[in-house]
């Protein structure tokens, strides 16, 4: 463990004991949303993978390499064999980097779990593709599909170069998105919600595209529970807008009621699209979200 | 209904400030500014129905509201506000409270005395004494005493107010009203208040000349108690002591009788059996004991009651008993006359006895003599014949002419059943040119027998020796000629007895002992049953005159030192009938006006402005407690 951790370290994101950990494990979609393309993803239909499917009678016309001629020699009537069909899964990641982002470490912990996804993803040979939008600078990142070990550093340098500061609504993010991406998957998003935007649609359009959204809420601790003392003057960090408050005692209730209330709704969103949806804690460990809330909700194996 | 006052309606102006701290609320200049991620939740639970509510909006200036009211605490205490009492207008007011006897009574066993009854009224007076009102605290027993002058300072009052204890002395409240009217001469006010129990005269003749407010205390509880304890002599070396036990007025209880024990004791040592006593409300008992007294002796009475008495002090009574002893009287044989006439007399030694000129006896009763030298000779009575008192000389001379009497004193003791009109004088007392009776009562004499040109016989008393100067020589008259004469110093033996205390005696009541014949020009100390020891100076006299006696028991005087001996043991005793009664007056009839007692405690302005910032106080925690407290704490 010492050792581990004296070692120069691959990325900033993630120690190596917990990227190793990381590697072993494998996303578990609901639904088998893959590509044409061939990959590790087996499918219900028969394919060209290795993998022996069953046995069906020839008609004319099917290929003579696939007639199992031990049986043709036994019965004299040919048999064609069938194997597994295999394809490749797209995950694909978004990261909110807006403002509301940059408190209490949200984005930091965003970036480590969408480092944690897309390694995930390339260890189990499936494209992965992010993208971080709402930057500060260039409004939308994009990292373009890669698979493999050998896009590990990439995808760790393109993570650790984002940096929060913009101010789009999420949904016309995820618009901004759709008109880039192809492929189908799932659609790991990393944010904290709070947007004034029509998520319904965002969802709908995502799903509609093939992406089974993992929408992962990002809260820091005094957004799960504020402090309120006294007369204050809140300014929202990405619209600048204003609003005074007084501390009395019930609003906090109310809060907590609303903000509970969001939260459901957020999760009705992503189930009724055939998606997941989990609310963590800015503040927690990163083992903790990983090893078990994710893995208990069986987002991962 | 009264209405709250103010002492200080300026303070009134502080309400202005309300507008500023308004102003200052809804501009709210000093409003902590807070970035937030965002503010999607916050609006959705602001623009809430429950937030908007007219419930929540209040809650919502509710720190508006507290500030208000706290603005409101501290100004209405800056203003000072009272509740109107009974004596609301009274700026100044002297209290008088009595101190005597009958206000150590409780009401009930383990009950207050009514001084402390008083002490709380009196406290509760001060707790709500105004700003510009001050009081005076005037005690009075025996004697009225200025506990402060008119002030405002509690502190001062309180102090004051607890130092008082009871005295067990009769009351005086005339003494307390004189005090008062002269305190009226200095510094004026309207009106008095007077806090006792009624236990005093139901008339005086005290020309009142202010409005007094006579506030009568509860009454106590039932109490007998001893009101008399005398002694009168029964032959030779007996006396015949005599008690009076006397029931209060105010017995509740049916049937309303009172069992109690006596106990007489004779220097510590009982006096046959203590005697059981039934005293009926109001009721008066006496009781007889026979005591021998060949020496000096010391009595104490002890009561005992079997209930509840409310008056401990009079339960306890003294008596001291000279020695049952002949009078001694002191004639030089030149007065053949006299001591022919004294032998006559029973109870009566004479010195020099037999045909003796000279005796060894220092001590005499009584001392009659026509030898100048005989006028440095001490005794309680003396009677000097032929001769002018050596501070008259100047003022009276006599001339060898025959006189008459013309009139004398009847009353005086000495002169008691007596006739001088028959006494034919051969010397003739004259005043001096210019010189009157009025010049002889400057000096301290007076006359009690009037010649036709001058005073015929003086009588002087310093402290409680008496002396008379008879100014013409028996020899000179035909007095002893008369049966008159042997009546004369019949009365002066009667007197001499009386004064050496021979005859009779009567338990010293409190207040103040009588002098005391000790050393000239010495330091005594003087120990009372409670309280601290206090030394006193003799006179030039030989007296030691004005030790106080307030409270009931033994007083022990003794020479100044450490090994200083016992000089004299006085017990002094309540036995005053009208303490012991309790019997409260329900008004005082004064020459012009009568002045009804009010049952009802006098209630002075109650001042607020304490709980009117205590109010403020709490609405500041409320505020603190509400609005910085931790979120979700409740």
């Amino acid at each position: 463990m010492t050792q581990a951790s004296n070692q120069p370290r691959i990325t900033e994101l993630l120690d190596h004991q917990l990227l190793s950990y990381i590697e072993r494990m494998r996303l578990n979609p609901n639904r088998r949303l893959t590509n044409r393309s061939r990959g590790e993803h087996l499918r219900g239909r028969s394919g060209q993978s290795n993998e022996f499917a069953d046995y069906r009678d020839y008609t004319a016309g099917d290929d003579v390499r696939f007639i199992d001629w031990n049986i043709f020699a036994r019965l004299r009537r040919p048999y064609l064999k069938i194997f597994q069909q295999e394809e490749e899964m797209h995950v694909t990641v978004l990261i909110d980097a807006s403002t509301s982002m940059t408190f209490e470490d949200k984005l930091t912990r965003a970036k480590q779990l969408a480092a944690a996804f897309g390694v995930m993803g390339l260890m189990n040979l499936e494209r992965v593709s992010v993208y971080a939008f709402n930057q500060r600078n260039n409004g939308i990142g994009v990292l373009r599909p890669c698979i493999g070990r050998q896009s590990m550093r990439k995808l760790f340098a393109f993570i650790e170069k984002i940096e929060g500061g913009g101010e789009a609504p999420l949904d016309e993010a995820i618009d901004l998105m759709l008109t880039r991406h192809r492929g189908r998957g799932i659609a790991v998003v990393l944010s904290d919600f709070l947007t004034h935007g029509d998520l319904r649609r965002s969802f709908n359009v995502l799903h509609s595209a093939g992406l089974e959204p993992f929408a992962i809420q990002i809260l820091g601790p005094t957004e799960l529970d504020p402090e309120l003392t006294g007369d204050l003057r809140m300014i929202d960090s990405e619209t600048g807008q204003m609003l005074d408050v007084s501390a009395a005692g019930d609003l906090i209730g109310l809060y907590h009621e609303y903000r509970e209330n969001f939260t459901r709704n957020l999760e009705q969103l992503t189930r009724h699209r055939s998606g997941r949806f989990v609310c963590i804690n800015a503040g927690d460990d990163l083992r903790h979200i990983l090893f078990d809330v994710l893995r208990r909700r069986g987002w991962v194996r | 209904m009264s209405w709250p006052g103010f002492y200080s309606l300026g303070g009134a102006w502080l309400f202005l400030l309300m507008g500023p701290l308004v102003l200052l609320y809804f501009l709210k200049l000093r409003r902590p500014r807070q970035e937030v991620p965002s503010l999607v939740l916050w609006r959705q639970v602001l623009n809430d129905n429950r937030v908007n509510s007219p419930l929540q909006k209040f809650k919502r200036n509710l720190l508006l509201l507290l500030q208000l009211l706290l603005l409101c605490a501290i100004v209405l205490a800056a203003m000072q506000p009272y509740m109107r009492g009974n004596v609301a207008d009274v700026q100044r007011l002297p209290i008088l409270i009595d101190t005597s006897a009958s206000m150590g009574a409780l009401d009930r066993a383990g009950g207050v005395s009514r001084l402390e009854a008083a002490r709380q009224q009196v406290h509760r007076m001060i707790d709500g004494l105004g700003s510009k009102q001050e009081i005076a605290l005037i005690t009075y027993s025996r004697t009225a005493r200025k506990l402060t002058d008119f002030t405002s300072n509690k502190r001062i009052l309180r102090e004051a107010l607890d130092s008082l204890v009871v005295e067990d002395v009769p009351s005086d409240i005339e003494d307390a009203l004189r005090m008062t009217a002269a305190l009226a001469q200095t510094e004026p006010f309207e009106r008095v208040l007077l806090l006792s129990d009624g236990n005093f005269p139901s008339r005086s003749d005290f020309p009142l000349p202010f409005r007094l407010e006579y506030q009568k205390l509860e009454p106590a509880g039932p109490n007998i108690g001893i009101t008399a304890f005398n002694a009168r002599r029964a032959g030779d070396n007996q006396w015949d002591v005599f008690a009076s036990i006397e029931g209060s007025q105010n017995f509740t209880d049916t049937p309303a009788t009172v069992t109690a024990t006596l106990e007489l004791l004779q220097d510590g040592q009982p006096v046959g059996e203590p005697q059981r006593i039934i005293i009926s409300q109001g009721q008066m008992q006496r009781l007889a004991w026979t005591v021998h007294g060949e020496s000096a002796t010391s009595l104490e009475l002890r009561l005992t009651t079997d209930g509840f008495d409310s008056l401990a002090s009079d339960n306890y009574a003294y008596l001291d008993l000279a020695p049952a002893r002949p009078v001694w009287v002191y004639v030089p044989q030149s007065l053949f006359r006299h001591r022919l006439a004294f032998r006559g007399i029973p109870g009566v030694r004479i010195f020099p006895e037999g045909d003796s000129t000279t005796t060894s006896q220092t001590t005499f009763d009584i001392i009659v003599s026509d030898d100048p030298a005989d006028l440095s000779r001490t005794a309680r009575t003396r009677l000097f014949v032929g001769i002018i008192p050596p501070e008259l000389q100047a003022f009276i001379t006599t001339r060898e002419e025959p006189s008459l009497v013309v009139d004398w004193q009847r009353s005086d003791d000495l002169l008691r059943y007596l006739n001088l009109d028959d006494h034919v004088l051969m010397t003739k007392p004259v005043w001096a040119e210019g010189v009157g009776e009025a010049d002889l009562e400057e000096r301290g004499f007076e006359v009690l027998v009037y010649g036709q040109s001058g005073p015929l016989l003086l009588r002087q008393r310093v402290g409680d020796d008496l002396t008379f100067y008879q100014l013409f020589h028996t020899h000179d008259s035909t007095q002893h000629y008369s049966i008159y004469f042997v009546m004369m110093l019949q009365n002066l033996v009667e007197i001499a007895m009386h004064q050496a205390g021979l005859s009779e005696t009567a338990a010293q009541p409190t207040g103040v002992l009588p002098p005391l014949r000790v050393s000239p020009q010495m330091n005594y100390q003087v120990k009372p049953p409670r309280g601290s020891t206090r030394t006193m100076r003799s006179d030039p006299n030989a007296l030691l005159a004005g030790i106080a006696a307030p409270y009931v028991g033994r007083y022990v005087v003794q020479e100044s030192g450490l090994t200083g001996s016992a000089v004299a043991q006085i017990g002094a005793s309540l036995v005053s009938a009208r303490e012991s009664s309790l019997h409260a007056q329900p008004a005082i009839e004064f020459r012009e006006q009568s002045v009804q007692a009010n049952l009802a405690e006098v209630k002075t302005d109650h001042s607020y402005w304490r709980t009117v910032l205590f109010v403020g106080l709490i609405i500041m925690v409320l505020e603190w407690w509400y609005f910085q407290r931790k979120p979700g704490g409740w």
